[in-house]
């Protein structure tokens, strides 16, 4: 699970083109949207890409996706129940 | 009814030359012929690097650009925002394009999508400042500016707005260029490319001292042939009264290449022999947009009160200017000219 959340921070960083932050930078526990990272909804939908392009995970339904990513722990969770690759 | 005069209060530029600067009119960066990007600022110092992960380089510009120009002008919320572009945020573009050919039409990204579009720039900088008004993009090729320009100045003389922010926007990237190369836009011999990212804060009423110029004439032709433009020249200067001999000069396109000067050489003998030739693409460089670094160079003049050597072609030394012509006939169909006072 810890390799995973890594990896998950680093895609993250990569895919919304976060330059200053470094994945330790990221507490997996604390809100992606609002606070911590104040994402927004352009961001919600990288990280659908995200999660079908690297976990082969389809995200149809928006209040799933809120769920989903309340913080990079749960998307984690998420990933490690559902992956296809 | 008399229509309201229209004023230039600022304006600023990104491109090839030093950065938010009028260095270029003293000691301008040396341009190479062939392919040339602008010079870019230190982003950080204008955007959140939260804010600026989304944008691409020409938005960057387009908000650091547009930012300055509107601190120079002391307007803080322009009424209007309008925006000339040829090609748009070229390079998400192609990042979107890339993505597609590479994984097909599935999983494309977002932002890129979304700043693939022309119109992205100016509602991009109406998010920014909050801007709720008339917001419009031009994308006419190489009379995108003009266009842009006409549309804000009638509004302005209508007193439909009072200020307006015009823009003109292009970047080129290395393998656009490589495009652009082979169906015969840019790269012929001796030519140099450029970019362009220039705004423009004009207005109806002059507070103070603080407008630069006023826009005397501005002029959209098509397929226009000499007699048409030497008597569209004399009609604006009548109409601005302004005599031929005040005119401080006509910034004309060339570029280096022959093409450009057989167009422009005949363009002098035809209709604006009277007039002194100033050139700028040798300082700014070519691309759709250039006639908008002309505009901004031609109020820099009016500014100083005074042409700089580096845009006179046949006289050394500075001249007055208390009026300026730009004419643009770059792809030889649409010409555009404008008057400066």
């Amino acid at each position: 699970m810890e390799e995973l959340i890594l990896n998950l921070k680093k895609q993250i960083i990569e895919v919304l083109n976060l330059e200053e932050i470094k994945p330790e930078d990221i507490d997996e526990n604390a809100p992606l949207f609002g606070e911590g990272l104040a994402l927004d909804s352009i961001d919600a939908l990288e990280l659908i890409v995200l999660m079908e392009k690297n976990y082969g995970i389809k995200i149809k339904d928006p209040n799933e996706g809120k769920e989903i990513f309340k913080s990079v722990r749960v998307m984690a969770e998420y990933i490690e129940q559902h992956r296809t690759k | 009814m008399t229509a309201n005069r229209v004023y230039v209060y600022g304006a600023s530029q990104l491109s090839v030359q030093q950065p938010l600067s009028e260095d270029w009119m003293k000691e301008p960066i040396v341009l190479e012929a062939g392919y040339n990007r602008s010079v870019e600022p230190d982003y950080r110092q204008y955007i959140q690097p939260l804010e600026a992960r989304r944008m691409g380089k020409l938005l960057k510009r387009a908000v650091v650009v547009a930012g300055d120009a509107l601190t120079r002008a002391g307007v803080t919320m322009p009424d209007a925002i309008v925006t000339g572009t040829g090609l748009g945020c070229v390079e998400s573009t192609e990042f979107f394009l890339d993505a597609m050919c590479r994984e097909g039409e599935s999983l494309l990204k977002p932002t890129y999508f979304m700043q693939s579009t022309h119109n992205t720039i100016s509602s991009s900088l109406a998010i920014r400042l909050r801007c709720h008004g008339y917001n419009a993009t031009y994308a006419h090729k190489s009379i995108s500016f003009e266009s842009a320009l006409k549309d804000a100045v009638m509004q302005v003389e209508e007193e439909s707005i009072g200020t307006a922010m015009v823009c003109g926007f292009d970047e080129v990237t290395p393998s656009y260029y490589g495009l652009l190369k082979k169906i015969g836009f840019l790269g012929r011999e001796g030519e140099a490319s450029g970019e362009s990212a220039v705004a423009v804060v004009i207005g109806g009423k002059q507070e103070g001292e603080k407008a630069i110029c006023s826009i005397a004439g501005l002029k959209m032709l098509y397929c226009p042939d000499y007699s048409q433009m030497r008597s569209a020249v004399s009609q604006m200067l009548e109409s601005a009264g302004v005599k031929a001999e005040e005119v401080g000069g006509v910034l004309l396109g060339y570029n280096g290449s022959e093409r450009s000067r057989v167009l422009y050489d005949g363009l002098r003998k035809g209709a604006l022999g009277e007039f002194e030739p100033l050139h700028f693409k040798s300082i700014f460089g070519e691309c759709y947009t250039a006639s908008a670094l002309a505009f901004y160079a031609s109020v820099c003049c009016m500014a100083a009160g005074a042409i700089p050597e580096v845009m006179r072609m046949d006289v050394r030394g500075t001249k007055p200017c208390k009026s300026i012509l730009v004419v643009n006939f770059d792809d030889e169909k649409n010409c555009a000219i404008t008057l400066l006072k």
